[in-house]
């Protein structure tokens, strides 16, 4: 990974046919904590929906796990309780920034510490999700570390 | 007023661009079922609208649409504490019939609120040919007054198969089609084509890479009206799917303000 600057994972355990949890993964995962490599996973396109990744967090409670495509609405229903839980779990931006105050409420309670920025491009426009972050009614500070500074420390912080 | 030249720059720069205002012709308000929306009230509403440049929500509140005890008064509530900013669409339920007539008959009552009706036809179970809805139809097509449809693909009570019909039924009333079929792009093009009062909304479109230009490429820009379901949807992430389409600042005006305003008959 490092020779060829790969720098996460991403699974799609539900595509590809198999489980991603400790019986079937336990070593590699526990290595994957252990290095902090994020592990990237779309609530879209892996499969499993919430329970799985309830299920895979609660086995590797420190997995560094940017969560993806988390869904409109009803999602902070699912993310809230992880945030509040996990110390490294992150979520991609691209569907908070769809929905109406998306960004400013979970900033408001959680900090912007554990949000990526993410378009979904080519599927949608990067211009959507960039415009909603520049002007979403937050600190600057808070919109530097979404768009950049949070996703720079997680890639310096992986032992490759 | 000498006009802002390149949109997406301004709108990037600033946010909003005053000689560009906006129009959303399909907003909300109000709790819903199930989930949990950041920004609920008329007040919360009339502040993001303010600061994101947009001039006129026209909206269905969900009680109106979904809570017949409560009904319309939430739409005349909303709209009288904020008139500068929201305007309202008289919700039809057509499993209320008695509602729907009376909601019809005191419409005028209620010109300083209304712009025109919305159907939400999927979440009634009723297809917008249904005669119990006719009486608002009827009010509509007379007046030439917009009606706002949740359209979708495949649907038995608003695909375009079933607009087809109303279209033909009533030909003076402005359709404006809530999602533009969603999914059923072809089809929602070919409506615009063969009816000139049948006009396309955005919402839950233009966040499709492609959609839009495929629209525009095929009718121009001048029966796309600009929606985000607000509070759905957020206005910016709109605005920027909109610039990044790569549509000329002339075709982006006619869908962020103008087609708007000669429905409403608004004085630009």
């Amino acid at each position: 990974m490092q020779r060829d600057r790969i720098v996460a994972l991403r699974a799609f355990p539900a595509h590809h046919n198999y489980l991603l949890n400790r019986v079937v993964f336990g070593k590699f995962l526990d290595e994957v904590t252990e290095r902090r490599i994020p592990l990237l996973i779309s609530l879209e396109k892996a499969g499993g929906g919430w329970s799985a990744i309830y299920e895979l967090l609660a086995e590797f409670p420190n997995l560094t796990c940017v969560l993806c495509d988390i869904g409109d609405w009803n999602s902070d229903r699912y993310t809230w309780p992880l945030l509040e839980t996990y110390p490294n779990v992150f979520l991609e931006t691209n569907l908070l920034t769809r929905e109406d105050g998306g960004i400013e409420e979970t900033v408001a309670r959680y900090g912007a510490g554990h949000l990526l920025f993410g378009s979904n491009f080519p599927e949608r426009y990067l211009e959507a999700a960039a415009l909603a972050i520049l002007q979403a009614d937050i600190p600057a500070a808070d919109k530097k570390k979404i768009a950049s500074a949070n996703l720079e420390s997680l890639i310096q912080g992986a032992q490759l | 007023m000498k006009k802002t030249k390149d949109l997406k720059k301004a709108f990037f720069a600033h946010g909003r661009v005053p000689d560009c205002p906006v129009y959303d012709m399909h907003g909300h308000m109000g709790p819903f079922f199930g989930l949990h929306i950041n920004r609920e009230t008329a007040a919360q509403a009339d502040a993001v609208l303010k600061r994101a440049g947009v001039r006129l929500l026209a909206f269905c509140h969900h009680a109106a649409l979904l809570a017949p005890d409560i009904g319309n008064a939430a739409n005349i509530k909303a709209v009288r504490a904020f008139p500068e900013r929201l305007r309202a669409y008289c919700g039809i339920n057509p499993n209320y019939p008695d509602q729907v007539k009376k909601d019809v008959a005191t419409f005028d009552r209620y010109a300083d609120v209304y712009v025109g009706f919305k159907f939400l036809a999927d979440y009634h179970g009723v297809p917008i040919t249904d005669p119990r809805g006719e009486p608002a139809w009827e009010l509509a097509n007379a007046r030439a007054l917009p009606v706002l449809l949740h359209t979708w693909e495949n649907s038995s009570c608003d695909g375009p198969a079933v607009v087809r019909k109303v279209a033909e039924r009533y030909t003076r009333a402005k359709i404006l089609l809530g999602h533009s079929c969603h999914g059923a792009w072809d089809e929602a093009i070919q409506l615009v084509k063969d009816f000139p009062n049948v006009y396309l909304e955005l919402c839950a479109v233009v966040d499709i890479r492609g959609c839009l230009e495929r629209f525009v490429s095929a009718l121009g820009s001048e029966r796309i009206v600009f929606g985000t379901d607000y509070p759905w949807f957020n206005h910016y992430y709109y605005f920027g799917a909109m610039l990044g389409t790569g549509l000329s600042d002339d075709d982006c005006r006619n869908i962020f303000y103008r087609n708007a305003e000669k429905i409403l008959g608004v004085n630009a």
